[in-house]
């Protein structure tokens, strides 16, 4: 039972940060109904944004003052690069065959990569993620099940987002014009909306959790490569139609299920019958998670909670 | 009969060529010329690009068939090169297979899995066909990775040199047998893809291509198109998987990743969808553009030293920028852009 218990607390762990990124997909692609592939890059620059702003700004401190502070830096990055792509990258394709975007998404997504590689000083290898005092202690304890701090500290992360893009979108008078575009971006417009300013305020919300995602992160595996972003970004997709793409409840949702379903998969896959055990494990716990796109995608295209716009041509 | 106002066929037989034309037999002559003087005319060096490119038209033009002709966009195309390399590669070490079956296995076997991983085409379309697809190629591609059992733990597979039936391939010679060896089977795989576009199964894959719902209506199995196309699609990328295999006498899963699927697909972005001579051009212009942009960093080396240290960022800013150029401003492509060239010369002097 503490096993289970202990794979449940992974899964959710797990899942904040699937979440946390996958909201990012969802809110574009119900805006512009473009899946923005890049978006993995955007949340392995935040990560990269705060380990820069607290070796270059912060001077290295590790108390626990420095974690807003590292949290605005990774949030400014990836917030600014998701708007910076938004502007050359993919404003001028809007009216373009919708292969187009798609592609240049993934292109968009081998430049930041190597970008981070080439620029920023020692990328070329893993590098050591600030351990903060209070964030990276000794773990808790409660009966068997061990929760790490920095865990916590993602999921609580999860829990304040979400609850503050709840009261954006449904409060505030911009949150409603994205409801509305998302609706009928030519009748939006119609209403003296400015969609454009609207589809930069989806990518900036995208890129401000995709930051956050960033720095939990880096506090739980204790380092960082320019690598991270591509699988993060291709399993918060799966989290994000798991959900119904387009539904930022959903994306939580998917995110949070997929987290909890992988890391039961890799607890009892090792159990399985006929030699199949050998495809059990951490080490192919990916391939059973795109297993479980492809059937979401087959079988339940608009997801767990059902996507605003279900679109499948 | 070519007149300024157009091509008229007078017979049925004459519609059904596939050359209508004297300027196209004359065309023919033409490149079977070059074809079969390339090799004494060409140093190692560029042969061994020309050989490149014969197995990437045939990967080019298989995917081409999936995503130009039947219209289900896919990402997966590395994945099924990497079977067709793996099956070709395993069947002709591990088992003793000699190399033309193992080749025919590598297809057979691609094509099985090509029609497993279409399955989801029956449900989806468009981007989230391309998602599936993706999600597929990095299923193939991990598998690959991690299954040990396929390099014996060793992380790639070793291919010996190629053998055909006490033929061998000698070191200095190489580039110039593997010419010979590629040649054909590239032109055999050219032809028979122009082909299929001429029987019903092709036509109903391009039925498909433009209005599913109409095409069903009319009698064509959905289904059975689509599984089709996959199939075939990817029995060429594991056809071209397979030589480059043997070709390149290594076969690692680093080879197959994401971005082949992507250079593909620009291939026949560039070239023209829904156009086999297209994936040929393509797969050409994809092919060539990389050494060309290193010989003129060399060239440009006194007047801009830097360019020579960024050139694999330039390379790919440079593929980049022609895939959405290309797809902004012709989006058929290459081909497209000859048959406008041809229509200015056959109208000339007349506008329009």
């Amino acid at each position: 039972m503490d096993l289970f218990m202990q794979q449940l607390v992974n899964g959710v762990t797990l899942g904040s940060l699937y979440a946390l990124i996958a909201v990012g997909y969802t809110v574009v692609y119900g805006i512009v109904q473009l899946i923005n592939f890049a978006h993995g890059e955007v949340f392995m620059i935040g990560a990269f944004g705060a380990l820069g702003t607290w070796s270059y700004l912060l001077g290295e401190s590790t108390s626990i003052w420095v974690l807003p502070i590292m949290i605005i830096g990774a949030v400014a990055a990836s917030t600014g690069t998701a708007v910076i792509m938004e502007r050359f990258a993919y404003r001028p394709l809007r009216h373009a065959p919708r292969l187009a975007p798609l592609i240049t998404a993934i292109g968009v997504s081998v430049f930041l990569q190597e970008a981070v590689r080439l620029f920023y000083p020692g990328a070329k290898s893993k590098l050591p993620f600030p351990q903060i005092d209070v964030v990276t202690g000794p773990a808790f304890k409660l009966g068997g099940v061990v929760i790490q701090r920095a865990a916590l500290f993602t999921v609580i992360a999860l829990v304040i987002c979400a609850l503050l893009l709840w009261l954006f979108v449904n409060r505030t008078k911009l949150g409603r014009g994205m409801l509305a575009v998302s609706q009928d971006p030519d009748t939006a417009r119609l209403m003296g909306i400015n969609v454009d300013r609207i589809i930069v305020v989806a990518f900036a919300l995208g890129a401000i959790l995709a930051g956050v995602a960033g720095v939990a992160q880096g506090l739980q595996n204790s380092n960082i490569d320019f690598r991270i972003g591509f699988l993060a970004g291709l399993k918060a997709f799966t989290a994000a139609v798991l959900g119904g793409i387009g539904n930022i409840e959903g994306a939580v949702v998917g995110g949070l299920v997929l987290g909890v379903v992988e890391a039961l998969v890799t607890q009892y896959t090792q159990y399985l019958p006929f030699g199949l055990s050998a495809f059990g494990g951490s080490s192919w716990k990916d391939v059973w998670t795109f297993a479980l796109l492809i059937l979401v995608l087959v079988f339940r295209p608009q997801g767990l909670m059902g996507a605003r716009v279900v679109d499948r041509a | 009969m070519a007149t300024a106002t157009g091509i008229y066929h007078r017979t049925y037989k004459a519609e059904l060529a596939l050359r209508h034309t004297k300027a196209e037999f004359a065309r023919l002559i033409i490149m079977a010329a070059a074809l079969v003087a390339a090799p004494s005319v060409l140093d190692s060096y560029w042969l061994g690009i020309v050989n490149t490119i014969l197995i990437a038209v045939i990967g080019a033009v298989g995917l081409n068939i999936l995503v130009g002709f039947t219209g289900q966009i896919s990402l997966g195309q590395g994945g099924f090169l990497a079977v067709g390399a793996f099956t070709s590669a395993l069947l002709s070490t591990r088992a003793g297979l000699p190399v033309p079956l193992s080749l025919i296995a590598a297809v057979l076997v691609t094509a099985v899995i090509g029609a497993m991983f279409g399955l989801p085409a029956l449900r989806l379309k468009g981007l989230y066909l391309a998602i599936a697809t993706l999600a597929s190629q990095e299923i193939i591609l991990f598998v690959v990775k991690r299954w040990g059992f396929l390099t014996e733990d060793k992380g790639y597979v070793d291919v010996p040199r190629l053998n055909i039936f006490g033929w061998q391939i000698e070191r200095e010679t190489f580039e110039t047998q593997w010419y010979w060896v590629l040649l054909p089977i590239t032109i055999l795989a050219v032809l028979a893809a122009r082909n299929i576009f001429r029987t019903g199964l092709g036509r109903s894959f391009m039925a498909v291509r433009d209005q599913d719902i109409a095409a069903e209506a009319i009698g064509v199995n959905l289904t059975r198109a689509k599984v089709t196309a996959f199939a075939v699609s990817s029995g060429f990328a594991g056809l071209a998987g397979g030589l480059a295999a043997h070709y390149t006498e290594i076969v690692t899963w680093e080879r197959y990743t994401l971005d082949v699927s992507v250079l593909y697909l620009a291939m026949i972005i560039v070239g023209g969808l829904g156009s086999v001579a297209g994936s040929v051009y393509g797969a050409i212009f994809m092919m060539v553009l990389p050494p060309i942009l290193t010989d003129l960093a060399e060239a440009l080396q006194d007047t801009a030293p830097f360019l020579s240290d960024q050139l694999p960022a330039i390379k790919n800013a440079v593929f980049g920028l022609a895939i959405i150029v290309f797809l902004l401003v012709e989006p058929r492509g290459l081909d497209r852009i000859w048959s406008r060239v041809k229509d200015y010369v056959r109208f000339w002097p007349f506008r329009y």
